[in-house]
């Protein structure tokens, strides 16, 4: 009888399994875009920050091989107007961009437009935008769970970073963030069926070897000094203040680190208060990308940003002409954790292969900086 | 042995032949035969006689025996059997009934509305099936009595309890478990019958695999009918259903202005009907019916480190006085009524718990009364020629306590367009509307096989549900039509032919509609009506324009019976509010409806291997629904992003499935024992196909990846042990 039971008991258990899994069943599926009409983007972001700041100006179309084709549009006029009257050019460089000048930075309480006149004439402009304090990042928690990250029916350790924020005063504040991971980084070159060369130096080269074609090999080479991987968040955070305004905004869930390796890293997290169209704009771009995939998915919609052709007011602009200023808070996380996880490395979870030993070999390679990867120990590394 | 002869039923006999032996046969004429199968209507030829078009119902009968999905008898998968019907894909949160939106449809238990129709987000219907007695589709004519919808009524009733014996009856499926109780209280004068089924298994899915112990989903529902026969001329009838639906998954999003470590769905409906019969004389009676009916979906949202639930709390409380006179004389029935209706609305509520970081916020309850009067006749002019004409006038009075915001005419209604906002008292009229309905069906009768039929229906329709995804939610909004959001207005126009063979064993019929409707609602990018104080400035009103031909085979008798029908059908919006991008959708031009699907073919035969077992396969197929493919690319932040601006210029993959469903009655063919069992073996989606319920597009880094989601895509196999005991 309590065999019995226990088949049945299976039996059942296995059929609801089924029955969930398969309810939530997502798989890749091909798609042919159909090649449509160029239409225009005009995105823009400036801040109060000593970064570089510029406006593009594009026309994306969908060429036949599904990828889109961006067209600059170059020689157009580009100003902001400060607080109604200043104007601020920008001066195009190439490939539809439009830099503003060097030092300029957005002030808190002023107003900021951009107008934007083609070559054919077309004039478009972007509604006033409002330079809004942000409020600093107050404290944070991190967790390690085992099943952090979720990719189709898989699972994987990781861990959860949660900050906490005092809301300003004032009502229809929206906030955004952004993170960047910091993780220590061994290997600063990988070579694909070559070896790596330190000459010419400074950066050395792969070079190709003929006993390694056609064999898939990828040798990875260690780094000649400190080197920290960057990772960029991907995916849009925004929150409104709605229904916590003038309090505490807590345990408000920043990223989910992948566990690439047993010691610790560094999150540097931006927190910005945008204005609330560019709230909404962004709000529309999550639903779309993000958080759709649900059984009840808001249709896609038109993406229409605070920038109008004032001759046309129907036509379909592209891109969002954002004002924001920035908190930024470096975290470093220790990376404790519980249980066996597997850390996925830092090789798009590829294992390391550095190549054998012999005479003089293998080199080391130097930390070459780029928006990846940095020989400088970002802020809160500890020493 | 077999033995078969057309137009006969056939005969079937196990004999160990051991020598010669004589066998006298009298085969059944199947004309004779009682129907098995009943497509349309409730009595033989009443398809043929009476003047309504568009009229459908399944009986309870044949949707116990038609394959359904893990053993759960469903109305409202077995109505998307029938031509016309449609949904947006298996997990929809209810039909799309000739071009209408889920809302367009009236949904009534014992009179009584059901405004969430669905168990489990749409995988169940909420009707418990072994307490309905029967249905009726009305997606044509509809009758003047009712109201207050667009597109369609389902009129679902519970069975009367049996006033003289005892009866027991259940079931147990993979889903759920079901009892039915029939108790007579004074013999012959009253009884009551009670119903109940609940589905708890999901304790089991964290047993089964670690990952799935973040699913929870559990419902439950429970009817009583108390049937009192006062005497010969007054009869008082009591009727409650209560449902109870508690879920989470992570499939249906989140709550992104609150903290919280996942979405928790639960709601609630509890309905009761009071109808008092009175037989004024053979041929004049009145029914009085009062009505309340109650529907609570709460949002809970657990929180980081705590043992609070944030609480998000919507409602309806919907009360109705109604009253009809029936006349029958002559070739006149003539049926005169009086409709009341209240609705308050709580149209969102947060609750904080013991949360302190979190604002308490409660939008403004919505208080309306819907009023009509109602007169109908069905005059039988000659035998051929009947029909049906009536009028219905509805009023409605949109009421204070409110406020309503006054915006620059022409413009977007946003904050820069904003001029004012007006307080209302308590009992001062914001906005009234109201007209005339009329509705007109004749039937002309060829000869007794073949009849032609007219149909002219227009409905006004006051309360909607605002939601801007493809199937509403459990917890979408409920809105009463207001100063800016006007009534939907509907004009459908129906023709037909129906057509029965000599021996009344086969039926065809044809018909096509065409329905415009005025002021549908659909919603600006990016609208978000949670605890939307104004949810005009959210939304935009347009047209809808749905047309189509209904093609309809069924054979009603005899050991296949069944039927096959094809429906084209087509359904296009249109909103152009003004010149703006945000007053428009799809450039203002026309645009598929998100449930459009041109080409159906359904397909339901049951095969009677005598009164211990039949056979039984679904077969469907229709065109994939609309989604849209984007128009180009954008980059911010380094991330590819699509960049949409037609609606619904692409579509999913077609959908069919093929199910099977094995019934065995009585299995120790013992027909005399009060206890019977009965087992039924189902599969759905027999070829396991991978239907797509939608398709769409990621943004991952500089890439845009596409997927599809798939609700059933394998084989489903289930057995259910259904049982009665008299």
């Amino acid at each position: 009888m309590g065999k019995l039971k226990n088949i049945i008991f299976n039996k059942l258990t296995c059929l609801l399994t089924g029955i969930y899994f398969l309810i939530s069943c997502v798989e890749p599926y091909e798609i042919n875009f159909k090649s449509g009409d160029k239409f225009l983007i005009i995105d823009g972001k400036i801040d109060d920050s000593d970064k570089e700041k510029y406006i593009t100006i594009r026309r994306s179309v969908i060429n036949n091989s599904n990828h889109p084709d961006f067209f600059p549009e170059d020689s157009a006029k580009v100003q902001i107007i400060e607080n109604g009257s200043k104007i601020i050019p920008a001066a195009n460089s190439a490939q539809g961009l439009y830099y503003l000048p060097v030092g300029f930075k957005v002030k808190i309480g002023s107003t900021y437009q951009l107008v934007v006149s083609l070559k054919n004439g077309e004039k478009y402009e972007s509604s006033i935008e409002t330079m809004k304090n942000t409020p600093e990042i107050k404290g944070h928690t991190v967790k390690f769970n085992e099943e952090a990250i979720k990719s189709g029916d898989k699972r994987y350790p990781g861990h959860l970073v949660y900050v906490d924020t005092y809301d300003n005063p004032e009502k229809g504040d929206n906030y955004m963030w952004t993170y960047r991971i910091f993780e220590r980084q061994a290997f600063c070159i990988s070579c694909y069926e070559s070896i790596y060369m330190t000459s010419p130096a400074p950066l050395g080269r792969c070079l190709p070897v003929a006993s390694l074609f056609q064999t898939g090999n990828t040798y990875d080479y260690f780094c000649s000094g400190n080197c920290w991987e960057i990772l960029n968040s991907s995916e849009l955070n925004i929150m409104s203040d709605r229904y916590s305004n003038s309090l505490e905004i807590k345990n408000r869930l920043i990223a989910k680190v992948p566990f690439y390796s047993f010691s610790g890293f560094v999150i540097e997290i931006t927190q910005q208060n945008i204005d609330e169209k560019a709230f909404r704009y962004l709000k529309i771009l999550l639903e779309q990308n993000q958080t759709n995939g649900t059984l009840a998915d808001s249709p896609p919609a038109a993406l229409i940003g605070n920038i109008k052709n004032i001759n046309n007011k129907s036509e379909i602009v592209g891109g969002y002409f954002m004002v924001a200023n920035s908190s930024v808070k470096s975290i470093w996380v220790p990376r404790n954790y519980t249980g066996s996880p597997n850390p996925i490395g830092l090789l798009n979870g590829r294992i390391v292969n550095p190549e054998p030993s012999a005479p003089s070999r293998p080199p080391v390679a130097p930390c070459v900086k780029s928006k990846t990867r940095t020989p400088l120990a970002p802020e809160g590394w500890p020493l | 042995m077999v033995v078969r002869f057309i137009g006969y039923k056939p005969w079937r006999y196990q004999e160990n032949l051991a020598g010669d032996k004589f066998f006298e046969i009298n085969l059944l004429q199947v004309s004779n035969d009682l129907e098995e199968v009943l497509v349309s209507s409730k009595n033989p030829n009443s398809n043929i006689k009476k003047p309504l078009l568009g009229v459908n119902t399944i009986s309870i009968k044949t949707l116990n025996k038609i394959p359904s999905a893990l053993g759960e008898v469903d109305i409202m998968r077995g109505l998307q059997m029938l031509p016309g019907v449609s949904s947006v894909g298996e997990a929809s949160n209810g039909v799309n009934i000739r071009g209408g939106a889920t809302d367009q449809n009236l949904i009534l238990l014992d009179d009584a509305p059901i405004f969430n129709p669905t168990h489990m987000f749409g995988l169940f219907s909420a009707f418990p099936s072994e307490a309905i007695s029967s249905f009726d589709l009305y997606k044509g004519n509809v009758p003047t009595r009712f109201g207050g919808r667009a597109a369609a009524v389902l009129d679902v009733n519970l069975s009367n309890p049996n006033t003289e014996k005892f009866k027991l009856q259940g079931g147990i499926s993979m889903v759920s478990n079901r009892l039915l109780l029939d108790i007579p209280i004074i013999k012959n004068k009253m009884g009551v019958s009670i119903s109940g089924r609940g589905a708890f298994n999901d304790f089991l899915l964290p047993l089964a695999s670690k990952q799935l112990d973040n699913i929870k989903a559990k419902f439950g529902d429970a009817s009583s009918k108390l049937f009192y026969i006062i005497n010969p001329k007054n009869t008082l009838t009591l009727s409650s259903y209560f449902s109870n639906d508690y879920f989470q998954t992570e499939i249906l999003g989140s709550i992104n202005e609150v903290n919280s470590t996942n979405t928790q769905y639960k709601y609630q409906t509890f309905n009761n009907t009071l109808n008092w019969f009175h037989s004024i004389n053979a041929n004049l009676n009145i029914q009085t019916k009062f009505i309340n009916s109650t529907y609570q979906p709460t949002t809970l949202l657990p929180e980081l480190n705590s043992d609070n639930k944030v609480k998000i709390i919507s409602g309806i409380n919907f009360n109705q006085f109604k009253t009809n006179l029936n006349y029958f004389k002559n070739k006149h029935k003539v049926e005169f009524g009086l409709d009341a209706i209240r609705y308050d609305i709580n149209p969102g509520e947060l609750n904080p718990g013991t949360n302190q970081n979190i604002t308490r916020v409660k939008t403004q309850n919505e208080l309306a009364y819907e009023t009509a009067v109602y007169l109908e006749d069905e005059i039988e002019f000659s035998k051929k020629l009947v029909a049906t004409g009536g009028i219905r006038y509805s009023y409605f009075l949109n009421m204070g306590p409110g406020s309503y915001r006054n915006y620059i005419a022409g413009n977007p209604r946003d904050e820069i367009s904003l001029i004012d906002t007006v307080f209302l008292g308590k009992g001062v009229v914001q906005k009234t509307y109201g007209g005339l309905e009329p509705r007109l069906g004749i039937r002309y009768q060829l000869n007794p096989k073949k009849t032609l039929k007219l149909g002219y229906n227009l409905m006004r329709q006051y309360l909607q549900v605002v939601t801007n995804t493809t199937t509403p939610l459990p917890t979408s909004r409920w809105k009463t039509s207001d100063l800016y959001i006007k009534p939907q207005v509907s004009n459908l126009l129906t023709v037909g032919y129906v057509q029965e063979t000599e021996s009344s064993i086969y039926e065809y019929s044809i018909e096509g509609y065409l329905r415009k409707t005025n002021n549908i609602v659909d919603y600006k990018p990016g609208a978000d009506f949670l605890l939307q104080e104004y949810p005009e400035s959210q939304l935009l009103q347009g047209k809808n324009n749905s047309y189509g031909l209904e093609f309809m085979a069924t054979k009603k008798k005899g050991e296949l019976t069944g039927w096959i029908n094809y429906t084209f059908a087509r359904s296009f919006n249109q909103v152009n509010e003004g010149p703006e991008v945000s007053q428009q959708i799809n450039q203002g031009d026309w645009y598929a409806a998100n449930y459009d699907r041109p080409h159906t073919i359904n397909s339901t035969l049951v095969i009677n291997q005598g009164k211990h077992h039949d056979f039984s396969f679904n077969f469907t197929y229709s065109t994939g629904r609309p989604f849209t493919l984007p128009q180009g690319f954008i980059q911010y932040q380094d991330n590819m992003y699509p960049f949409y601006a037609l609606r619904n210029n692409s579509r999913i993959p077609d959908y069919h499935r093929l199910d099977f469903a094995w019934n065995i009655y009585n299995p120790s063919m013992n027909d005399k024992r009060r206890w019977k069992g009965n087992w039924t073996f189902t599969v759905y989606n027999l070829y396991g196909r991978k239907n797509a319920y939608s398709v769409f597009l990621k943004s991952e880094g500089n890439v845009i990846k596409s997927y599809k989601l798939t609700v059933f895509g394998a084989p489903i196999i289930s057995l259910s042990y259904n049982f009665k005991f008299s």
